[in-house]
């Protein structure tokens, strides 16, 4: 018998381990529905995020001597347009602030803008998703900082995602190109409404309702504020392409990200999580409520 | 058993140095690392050791990812028993066959991650034209296959060395009988 078992125990330890990592599966699937990230992720994020931190370190530099000296094809052009176009702004901005002060509506949004104003937490990229499938990044801060699961994460130029586990040191957010990911979004022109998702090829898709909509090319989108995980105007990006189908119900507009992904180093969290994030993660922690 | 724990530790730091490029260089342009150590793992250790190996390996790459856990390790394990098989038919030494191997190995774990996605999270959809990346990041890992089993038996081969240095030292102490 002794034997035997030791002549198969390849295939045994094959199967166990087999069925072990199927059983890790199904566990984590289940806890993916709890938020606030399972116990694996909060170990890994605390292991894993200063390991990559650390060799973050020597990474940068050599990023950055790409970027500033070397990948620099077009940048005069790319800046004299820029030049151009902040002038173009500036003019814009300040024909503007004439009207609403004519108006007399400058201090009505003044105290809007107080009211909505949100703590923003600078948080350093220190690594991203290494799988084709999934788009993520890993953040330096965590739940001593007051970041919980379900905080809105931005850049400067727009949205980014959204944090989706945590630990008391580092956190995980789900990047908009997730195909996992839907923002309620509508375009700042014509207050079209619709869903900007991942379409797991590093692009946004923008799918809309046909009557009515008025969606074209360069049309700059932004969050809707419905629904509640996003606060209401966050830039998304801008409208590059429609298709429009007329037999379809739903429309698809690709979309191009405000932010690029492919080059975030510093990002915020938006230390206010909405009310619906609460009822969904509980209010005071980082876990769903028990409560019935 | 040295050689199992430090291929482990070189994995590893793989699969960490892999999350870190990965925010200043497009993941299609990366290799698979974990892939390539659970070939090399599969080549050059023995095979309880190479499957727990490429195991672990697995959980490592699930730690960087926001993937279920489970699911790389699930993958690595049929990655791990299709390398041992074809060594047992092929010979592995060339560093071209290396390369294929690497590239195909890719393919198939896109595959099988997509798979598994799908079965478990649901609402996961092929896309055709995400095509074009996996055969940059299949390339990628096909040109480092031949590197990294290099390696690993680079190691094996230093530790095998000094085993026997230290054998021939006991035998020479050994009394005249």
């Amino acid at each position: 018998m002794i034997q035997f078992l030791r002549r198969i125990r390849l295939p045994l330890l094959f199967a166990a381990l087999l069925l072990t990592s199927l059983a890790l599966m199904l566990r984590s699937r289940a806890l993916a529905q709890e938020p606030g990230g399972t116990w694996a992720d909060v170990l890994l994020l605390e292991v894993v995020a200063p390991l990559e931190k650390a060799l973050h370190w020597p990474v940068t530099p050599i990023a950055r001597l790409w970027e500033r000296h070397i990948a620099l094809v077009g940048v005069r052009d790319e800046n004299e347009a820029l030049q151009t176009r902040i002038l173009e702004l500036e003019d814009e901005n300040l024909q503007i602030r004439e009207a609403l002060m004519t108006s007399g509506r400058l201090e009505r949004i003044a105290a809007m803008r107080d009211e909505f104003e949100v703590d923003l937490l600078p948080t350093e990229v220190v690594g991203q998703d290494v799988s084709l499938w999934f788009r993520s990044l890993l953040l330096d801060r965590g739940q001593r900082d007051t970041v919980k699961s379900g905080m809105p994460v931005v850049a400067p130029s727009g949205l980014v995602g959204l944090i989706t586990a945590t630990s008391p040191l580092a956190a995980r957010a789900m990047m908009l190109l997730d195909r996992r990911s839907a923002v309620n979004a509508i375009v700042q022109r014509s207050r079209a409404r619709g869903i900007v998702r991942g379409d797991g090829r590093g692009d946004l898709e923008f799918v809309f309702m046909v009557r009515g909509d008025d969606v074209r090319a360069g049309d700059v989108v932004i969050t809707s504020g419905f629904g509640g995980v996003y606060p209401k105007g966050l830039r998304i990006g801008a409208v590059r392409s429609v298709q429009a189908d007329r037999n379809e119900i739903l429309h698809s507009a690709k979309v191009e990200a405000a932010v690029d992904f492919g080059r975030l180093e510093q990002v915020f969290v938006l230390l206010q999580r909405s009310s619906t994030m609460d009822l969904l993660f509980g209010a005071d922690g980082d876990h769903p409520d028990e409560t019935p | 058993m040295w050689l199992a724990l430090i291929w482990l530790m070189v994995g590893a730091l793989g699969i960490v140095l892999e999350a870190a490029l990965a925010s200043s260089i497009p993941a299609y342009w990366l290799p698979d690392l974990s892939l390539l150590a659970t070939m090399a793992a599969a080549l050059v250790l023995r095979p309880m050791q190479g499957l727990l190996v490429a195991c672990l390996l697995g959980l490592g790459a699930d730690m960087v990812s926001d993937a279920l856990v489970g699911q790389h390790a699930f993958m690595r394990l049929f990655e791990w028993l299709v390398v041992y098989a074809l060594a047992g038919q092929i010979e592995f030494r060339r560093w071209r066959r290396q390369a294929v191997a690497g590239f195909a190995l890719l393919l198939f774990d896109a595959l099988g991650l997509f798979a598994l996605s799908w079965f478990f999270l649901g609402s996961f959809s092929f896309v055709w034209t995400e095509l074009g990346g996996w055969l940059l990041r299949a390339l990628a890992t096909g040109v480092f296959a031949p590197l990294v089993i290099g390696l690993a038996q680079l190691i094996g081969r230093l530790l095998s060395e000094q085993k026997a240095r230290r054998e021939l030292q006991l035998r020479t102490r050994r009394p005249v009988l």
